[in-house]
């Protein structure tokens, strides 16, 4: 990149000096800012919950994991049984709706 | 830094503004306060030359650098330097400001009276802060994307392109801002 500024007008332009920040500036406002609490994007956040989330569902994993058995045995071992001695002509017969 | 050990101040110095930002977006409070005091005086000036004002200038740097630690960990270095991120923060945060100023005259009559009133009695001294106070509102009568222009350009010494990406508009766009705030202040400023 070229600088086309000519040198008359940037010498003048140089001239303006800007009051100095104060001393004590960059403490204080770095001071300031660190007082502020971080944000985080939302995917980190989202991954935060899940694992929380995952985290809460595994307590008393043990426990869940053995009524989750019970429950699936007990309905197996009730359709399995409903289903030895569900006898369908009998039951339409007892229904009425037999020839 | 003068707490930190030669082993410390070494490490810390060879780190860029992205690796330190890496340590930022982990709460490291010390990589933050590296990184701030790299860009916190720049950032005043840069807001100074647009507001003329010492106050105005230091709120602009006050809320940029409180994002760029609230907003740690959504910098990603993949898209942006660190240096176009922050100084965008800077112009965006000092343009909106001096949009929102219903009277920017007012203010600049202000400091200039000020000035007049606090400088040295020395006749160069004078001299010095009549032409301060000639160029600044040569500058203020300028659009404020203009003065911005010429503030990065002119002022803090980035080049085209950089400027063009912190004010996030094209190369081409830059050139013509610069070109005519040139022509603006040659027209006020030379007789």
């Amino acid at each position: 990149m070229t600088d086309p500024l000519d040198p008359e007008l940037k010498s003048l332009l140089q001239k303006w000096e800007i009051d100095p920040p104060a001393p004590d500036m960059p403490a204080r406002l770095i001071q300031t800012a660190l007082s502020h609490p971080q944000e985080k994007p939302w995917h980190i956040v989202a991954m935060e919950n899940l694992r929380r989330a995952f985290t809460d569902w595994q307590y008393a994993i043990g426990y869940k994991l053995a009524a989750l058995a019970g429950c699936a045995a007990l309905g197996l071992g009730i359709g399995i049984a409903a289903g030895e001695s569900l006898d369908v002509a009998g039951v339409a017969l007892m229904a009425g709706l037999g020839g | 830094m003068a707490d930190g050990g030669p082993f410390t101040i070494q490490m810390t110095t060879l780190l860029t503004d992205e690796q330190l930002m890496t340590q930022v977006a982990r709460a490291d409070s010390a990589a933050f306060r590296q990184l701030a005091g790299r860009h916190l005086t720049r950032a005043y000036a840069i807001a100074f030359r647009l507001l003329h004002s010492r106050e105005d200038a230091e709120e602009v740097a006050q809320e940029a650098i409180s994002k760029v630690w609230q907003k740690a960990a959504a910098f990603d270095p993949a898209r942006s330097a660190f240096g176009t991120w922050f100084y965008r923060i800077v112009t965006n945060a000092a343009l909106d400001r001096l949009r929102r100023r219903k009277t920017p005259a007012e203010n600049l009559d202000d400091h200039a009276e000020a000035l007049r009133d606090t400088a040295p009695t020395g006749e160069d001294l004078r001299i010095k802060a009549d032409e301060t106070r000639r160029i600044r509102q040569a500058m203020s009568a300028l659009p404020a994307t203009q003065q911005m222009a010429l503030t990065l350009v002119y002022y803090e010494e980035f080049s085209q392109a950089e400027a063009a990406r912190i004010m996030n508009i094209t190369t081409s766009a830059l050139e013509a801002l610069l070109f005519r705030g040139k022509k603006g202040l040659k027209q006020r400023l030379t007789p």
